[in-house]
């Protein structure tokens, strides 16, 4: 069974503690859809449609906190390495605007994750953390 | 499907879908950028809406924005340029990746666009996508007004609208936003690149 274990960058951890601070009604959601991304991402969400890129093919993934006209988290999950004792789940963009309400043309898709690959990149360890 | 458009998708995603799909249609590769503008051209010609702006060139119908949409495939990694070989003629072949075992809805979100301009993206590149060049050639400039207009006139103009709308559940027009953005994609692809060197050992726990 593969051992999976959420890597958090702390600009979303801030924005998930901002959003459960301000919608304390889905914070038990929110929780809930983390814990499930640790046990069983690829059960908890369903795929990104539409990908054919074959090192993204089967990657990227969508989940919906609280139900499927909620709030919208996309997260990847890279192919297992031998380097590393578990396979990573990397949450990536979390929309705190409820989904029949967000509007694409005033998002600037060129920014989402930017900052969180930047930090890969740099190898800015401290910036994550293990989630559970 | 509902008849009734449930969300609207931006114009540039709709040309990167219209020409991603136009090449798709190609059994191995489209060889060469002329043809490539050409059949699009012949894809555009008899539609009510249309997406590309075409001028008059050196080599006949050429359009800019099909050229830009075309440069954002390539860097999204959709759509990869080949030199051809010599045989095959100059320039490059393009072909779109190959999907792998997740099939791409592309001609399934097409069709619930435009119907339309899906069969005629498939009707241009089985008529004209595989003609000789100077045969094709010759048909793109006996087109009607092609001899009389002076060079960069435009041919065929774009009248799409900014949004367009489309017959989507709202989940499948985000997906194909998001997996048309080529910001979006090259995050993703950028990302797919950092983890490999990333040692994830030492990522603090709780």
């Amino acid at each position: 069974m593969t051992n999976y274990k959420v890597i958090l960058h702390e600009r979303l951890d801030k924005q998930f503690a901002e959003f459960r601070k301000e919608n304390t009604q889905h914070s038990n959601a929110l929780d809930k859809a983390l814990e499930k991304l640790g046990a069983d991402p690829r059960g908890a969400g369903g795929l990104l449609q539409g990908i054919s890129q074959p090192e993204l093919q089967g990657r990227v993934y969508k989940l919906y906190v609280g139900g499927p006209r909620r709030y919208r988290l996309i997260y990847f999950i890279p192919p297992p390495s031998e380097r590393v004792p578990f396979c990573p789940v990397i949450p990536l963009y979390f929309s705190q605007v409820l989904r029949g309400r967000l509007d694409y043309s005033k998002l600037d898709l060129d920014r989402v994750g930017e900052d969180i690959v930047a930090d890969f990149k740099a190898n800015n360890y401290s910036k994550f953390r293990v989630l559970g | 499907m509902s008849d009734t458009p449930m969300c609207e998708i931006p114009i540039d995603v709709y040309r990167r879908l219209r020409l991603l799909y136009l090449i798709e249609q190609f059994d191995v590769a489209c060889f060469g950028s002329v043809r490539l503008h050409k059949t699009a051209y012949f894809s555009e010609k008899e539609q009510q809406v249309r997406v590309f702006t075409f001028r008059k060139a050196r080599h006949g119908q050429y359009s800019e924005d099909l050229e830009n949409t075309l440069e954002q495939l390539l860097t999204m990694d959709l759509v990869v340029a080949e030199p051809m070989e010599s045989s095959q003629g100059k320039g490059n072949k393009y072909h779109a990746v190959k999907e792998g075992s997740v099939p791409c809805p592309h001609a399934q979100w097409l069709a619930a666009i435009s119907a339309d301009a899906k069969n005629a993206i498939e009707q241009a590149v089985q008529t004209y996508g595989y003609k000789k060049l100077p045969e094709l050639l010759e048909t793109a400039h006996t087109q009607d007004g092609f001899e009389d207009a002076a060079g960069f006139d435009v041919l065929l103009q774009a009248n799409a609208p900014e949004y367009i709308p489309v017959s989507l559940s709202q989940e499948a027009c985000d997906d194909l936003i998001l997996a048309l953005s080529p910001g979006f994609v090259m995050t993703l692809l950028d990302l797919s690149q950092a983890v490999k060197e990333f040692d994830f050992r030492r990522v603090r726990s709780d």
